[in-house]
């Protein structure tokens, strides 16, 4: 049906297509002599398909960046709660998820030792700990 | 030109200019949330679980120190993704290169003032001296004292920055060019411009000065050469020198 209604564009697709073959089964030489022969300079040509080739990539990774900025920002105004518990009864909470089984295999941590760091400190990583889901249920005060 | 993981992490998100490097963005595409809070025991600290990380930093630090922090951390996280790093306050920069922090500052340099920004920006700088670094370092957003090394590692010109407190040499940092043998006095000579304004009254070095280089380094031949020199001081106690090796001969 689309056919009877654009007779024209049947032919045209066969012609790109004759094109397409036309080019592909040329010689790279006998394309640039080709080229050259129109006017064409095919250095220039090939740079300046290159800076428009990197330009689309930079514009793609851009957008890469606009979604993490819009992420971060949506992060950063999420709600928050802050645990709270008695210095001492921190610092045994700290003390027993880092030594559970299985969790040092999985964190990554590059903190001070915990008898360096101070009662706020340790209540943070505490919150820390909880947003990342790694305290017991027991334990979450939130 | 080789990217570094930090320059490729910015190349992907295309990053073409110097006040594109948004930290917090960077942080979140590599699943890491930012916090900022007072702490007591160091500058920042990260903990992750699997792909995902909080890295949290002081909030009593300058913007600039929070973001040499952020970046920092980063470098654990890339680095050092399932380890429980103990870190402490040093002194003085770390000795080894493949210590975890010594990793850590370098994927934050590489982060904060890629290479492929800043070498171009490095050359529209005619003079190496402080201007120079000062005006490095407002387009780059990073500290006077992370943007000299940067400077001087970039090869603009053959020179050290070095670091002095009032016991002495604290650090410093070399071009490539310079060889090895030119190694910086422990401790500040008296006659030198810089022994004046660590110990004295003397104010910053506005311009380099000429003088031997006999004052900087203790060798055998360094009396036969000039070099220049620029103090400035960047905490009560500390001086940061810029020397510039203007003899070529220094060179071979």
């Amino acid at each position: 049906m689309t056919g009877s209604k654009h007779p024209g564009r049947k032919s045209m697709e066969n012609l790109s297509k004759l094109l397409a073959e036309d080019i592909m089964s040329a010689s790279d030489e006998d394309l640039l002599a080709e080229f050259t022969e129109s006017g064409g300079d095919p250095n220039a040509e090939a740079e300046r398909l290159r800076a428009l080739f990197e330009a689309s990539i930079v514009k793609a990774n851009k957008s890469r960046l606009a979604a993490a900025r819009a992420g971060a920002a949506a992060n950063r105004n999420a709600p928050r709660f802050s645990t709270a518990c008695s210095p001492q009864d921190a610092r045994q909470r700290l003390r027993s998820v880092l030594n559970r089984p299985g969790i040092p295999q999985r964190l990554t941590l590059a903190a001070r030792k915990e008898n360096e760091l101070s009662d706020a400190d340790v209540l943070g990583m505490l919150d820390d700990l909880r947003d990342l889901g790694l305290l017991p249920e027991e334990d979450d005060l939130a | 030109m080789t990217l570094t993981i930090a320059e490729r992490h910015l190349q992907d998100l295309g990053i073409t200019e110097p006040e594109e490097i948004d930290l917090e963005a960077i942080a979140f595409d590599a699943g890491a949330q930012l916090r900022y809070r007072p702490l007591d025991g160091c500058e920042a600290r990260i903990i992750g679980r699997d792909n995902q990380a909080i890295i949290t930093v002081n909030s009593r630090g300058s913007d600039r120190r929070k973001r040499y922090s952020v970046a920092h951390e980063l470098g654990h996280w890339h680095h050092h993704r399932g380890k429980c790093l103990v870190c402490r306050v040093e002194e003085t920069r770390p000795q080894t290169a493949l210590s975890p922090e010594r990793v850590a500052d370098g994927y934050a340099a590489d982060l904060l003032m890629p290479w492929y920004l800043f070498k171009p920006r490095a050359r529209q700088q005619p003079k190496f001296n402080f201007a120079a670094v000062t005006a490095l370092a407002d387009m780059f957003d990073t500290s006077l004292t992370a943007t000299a090394i940067r400077l001087v590692e970039s090869e603009h010109t053959p020179s050290l920055v070095v670091c002095h407190g009032q016991s002495g040499r604290r650090w410093f940092a070399r071009s490539p060019s310079v060889p090895d043998r030119w190694f910086p006095r422990d401790t500040l000579d008296t006659e030198s411009y810089a022994f004046d304004i660590l110990f004295g009254t003397a104010q910053d070095d506005t311009q380099p000065h000429k003088i031997g280089a006999d004052a900087w380094f203790d060798r055998w031949d360094a009396e036969k050469y000039e070099l220049t020199e620029q103090s400035i001081r960047i905490r009560a106690s500390e001086i940061l020198t810029l020397i510039q090796i203007t003899d070529t001969r220094m060179l071979d």
